[in-house]
């Protein structure tokens, strides 16, 4: 019977009161992530933590832990009296359970750890017993101390014993919250929110930041949006969406600036009024999702004349993948069957016939001249509403 | 935002009548099975059949079934399906035209991939339909000529009475019309039609959505779609839904009484919109020479019938690009009704469709020419 899982962390090089603070907020978010069962408690126990199922399903439980940023892998235990009686049956149940998995017997070794040392056998007594018992239970199971498939680990406490050794990976990462907040320019598309769910595997939460541009973007495409945000939400547990009313910055670029360089002005808006709610909510970075060369306004050129309105960091976790490595992580991430629903975004409606693939900084800033850019940015972020979305998972 | 709502949208949808409503809720607590036995069941069976009677009525029709469907499509499947499987040793071709409803071309394509032969017939430019390009199609081994009454995107009036009376001299072909957007609208649409199947949906008429229906010729027999208990006269198996048969009836006892009255009204509202729209610049007006005046249907080239549809929204009118069931995934796609006619891709993609409710008002209309005239003149003045 499992009745805990234990769950491991990375990112050993964390020292002081950083890990600490790692260690905190990764129990803090696990807890939550198991609100679904509050019967679960998760214990902080020498460098990993130690999950009391207290009755809840072990294989749900895991598969909710296997999608918390910070753990890198889980094992669920099976508790039994503290005899070698009753050791040895569970570490057979383990090696059975593998070699179903498998298909066939493997090589295993026994690792005893003994807490309560008023257990009569030493630990490496103890193991040698438990995989001699093992070996002559007829399994077939084979000892390979050096690259075992499996390790039996077998913990022996005051009144119960631990026994367990199967890995499950986890998703990886840092737990989401020590890294401070970014501002994440979420569209519609198929990259932005895939950088967006990179930012929170590293540790970070994310407000997501999008522009909204009523008549020409419709309700379903700010819809799309949100249900996006609904799946970084069930990864990270939280997330903000910051929706910018863009129209009036949209119009006014059409009346006022030339068509081939609409694309590169219309984002240089975009940095400037995501830079105003990144000082107002205390957001450290921005995030976006472009990637080198993908479209006109992703070239090292286009890059820079956008960037060249902010000095907030402008985070671009998608530089330098390929496009279809971004939808593989988009389709195991979830976000990919939303982000290919066929609504017009802000990018697709006023994509000039010819845009310059590589505008200058002063191009860019002559083209703006006829801009009222600080009233518009001012008004945007005036008209900017906040909606907040929970792990639904 | 414009604190009034212009509902202008009625070909994809209609808001519940009241008397419908008022129906449904008397009627919520009877809960009974029209099969049983007991009493229970024998009065949801009597509440279905005055339902079943206002229906006949609203149709024209004496004598002849009318077969209780989940919708429209399910009626038009009904229609196709069950004859060409009735019928399918007096032949396996079929005879449509290019602008009928998906429900109609989707179970004609499906026939096609299994060995059948379908002519469809083209439109006019205008939009109308010849009734002697569908006769022309016949051959003999026809088994079913099926054509709608009122074509949702352009109003095109069809000619089906045309066509059934030159039918009359091939007794065996089945002519079935898909009456969805004139039943109710059309007085005696059926009769008129003089169709051996006719296919009606409710909330075109202020049921709810989920209740459609089967006219059958009396002595047509086809063949059932869904198989079970029996019910419809083993047509339509599965429990019937008894409120949204209720509610039919109710919405074609309304809608028959005042059919003729009505007709009229719109009428004088479709030449008041009409005239307004052909001031706006740059508007085209596809209005075919017999059209129904629910629906308007008036191009803007070079604009983007999803923008507009947005623009116009944002000041509280609603209508659609093409009709609202052309959308895949909420997505308009090119309508091939206007694709048959003929239009050229900017003239499809600026298409709009009004359609109206008797209950419209000429304020209405003019409230509405006010908003598309203003929201037009700014996309225009931005592309």
């Amino acid at each position: 019977m499992i009745q805990h899982v234990i769950a491991r962390y990375g990112e050993i090089s964390l020292k002081g009161n950083n890990r600490t603070e790692f260690e905190k907020t990764l129990q803090r978010n696990m807890q939550r992530a198991l609100r679904a069962w509050p019967e679960v408690k998760v214990e902080r126990t020498h460098g990993r933590m130690l999950v009391h199922l207290n009755g809840a399903p072990a294989e749900d439980v895991m598969a909710r832990l296997a999608r918390v940023f910070g753990l890198i892998s889980l094992s669920p235990v099976r508790v039994v009296a503290p005899d070698l009686q009753a050791i040895h049956e569970a570490a057979r149940a383990l090696l059975q359970d593998h070699q179903r998995q498998a298909g066939r017997p493997g090589t295993f070794k026994v690792e005893v750890k003994r807490v309560n040392k008023q257990f009569p056998l030493r630990s490496p007594e103890a193991a040698a017993r438990i995989g001699a018992a093992l070996l002559r239970a007829g399994m077939g199971w084979k000892v390979n101390v050096h690259e075992p498939d499996v390790t039996v680990y077998v913990e022996i406490r005051d009144v119960e014993a631990f026994v367990y050794g199967t890995k499950v990976p986890a998703v990886g990462g840092l737990p989401v919250g020590m890294s401070g907040r970014v501002g994440l320019l979420l569209s519609g598309g198929i990259d932005s929110p895939v950088a967006g769910w990179l930012s929170l595997k590293r540790g970070v939460e994310v407000e997501a930041i999008h522009f909204h541009s009523f008549p020409f973007t419709s309700e379903r495409a700010l819809q799309k949006v949100e249900d996006l945000c609904q799946v970084l939400a069930n990864w990270g547990g939280r997330i903000h969406l910051h929706t910018v009313h863009f129209t009036e910055v949209q119009t006014a670029i059409r009346k006022h600036c030339p068509e081939e360089l609409g694309i590169t002005i219309m984002r240089r808006m975009m940095l400037r009024i995501a830079e105003r709610i990144a000082a107002q909510r205390g957001l450290l970075a921005l995030v976006t999702g472009e990637s080198l060369g993908q479209v006109a306004s992703q070239t090292l050129e286009s890059l820079r004349t956008i960037n060249a309105v902010t000095c907030l960091p402008v985070l671009r976790p998608l530089i330098s993948e390929d496009k279809v490595d971004i939808i593989r992580r988009a389709q195991a991430i979830g976000t990919y069957d939303i982000s290919i629903l066929p609504y017009e975004d802000c990018c697709t409606l006023f994509v000039p016939r010819n845009p310059r693939t590589k505008p200058r900084v002063e191009e860019a800033e002559a083209a703006e001249r006829a801009l009222e850019v600080d009233k518009l940015v001012a008004e945007a972020v005036e008209r900017t509403t906040m909606k907040t979305f929970l792990s639904a998972w | 935002m414009a604190g009034r709502e212009l509902y202008f949208d009625t070909a994809a949808t209609t808001p519940l009548l009241p008397e419908v409503r008022e129906a449904l809720v008397a009627a919520f607590d009877n809960y009974g099975n029209p099969s049983s036995l007991h009493r229970k069941g024998v009065e949801a069976e009597r509440a279905m059949a005055s339902a079943r009677a206002e229906v006949a009525r609203c149709l024209g029709v004496e004598g002849g079934s009318v077969i209780f469907t989940g919708c429209g499509t399910e009626a038009n499947n009904l229609a196709i399906f069950g004859t060409a499987w009735r019928h399918r040793d007096r032949g396996r071709h079929i005879v449509t035209t290019q602008i009928e409803h998906p429900s109609v071309l989707e179970p004609v394509r499906w026939l096609e991939r299994q060995g059948w032969t379908v002519t469809y017939v083209p439109p006019q430019p205008d939009g109308s339909v010849r009734a002697d390009d569908v006769l022309a199609a016949v051959r003999d081994d026809t088994v079913l000529v099926s054509m709608m009454h009122i074509n949702n995107e352009t109003g095109a009036i069809l000619p089906v009475a045309e066509v059934a009376r030159g039918l009359k001299a091939r007794r065996k072909v089945v002519f079935h019309v898909d009456g969805i957007q004139a039943f109710g609208k059309v007085p005696a649409c059926a009769k008129e039609a003089g169709a051996d199947l006719y296919t009606v949906s409710g909330h075109k008429i202020g049921a709810p959505k989920g209740i459609g229906a089967l006219y059958i010729r009396q002595g047509l027999r086809i063949d059932p779609v869904l198989h079970g208990g029996g019910q419809e006269q083993g047509l339509r198996s599965g429990t019937e839904n008894v409120l949204g048969i209720i509610a039919l009836g109710v919405a074609s006892a309304v809608a028959r009484q005042h059919a003729e009255a009505r007709w009229q009204h719109v009428l004088r509202l479709a030449d008041r919109l009409c005239a307004g729209l052909a001031d706006v610049p740059g508007a085209v007006l596809q209005r075919p020479p017999v059209a129904s005046p629910y629906i308007v249907s008036v191009t803007f080239p070079g604009l983007r019938g999803e923008v507009m549809v947005h623009a116009l929204e944002e000041q509280g009118l609603y209508v659609s690009t093409g009709s609202a069931c052309s959308t895949k995934g909420q997505h308009a796609t090119a309508s091939h009704v206007l694709r048959a006619m003929g239009k050229r891709p900017d003239e499809v993609t600026g298409t709009l469709r009004f359609s109206l409710g008797w209950w419209h008002t000429e304020d209405d209309v003019d409230a509405a020419l006010a908003v598309v005239k203003e929201r037009i003149g700014w996309l225009r003045s931005l592309w």
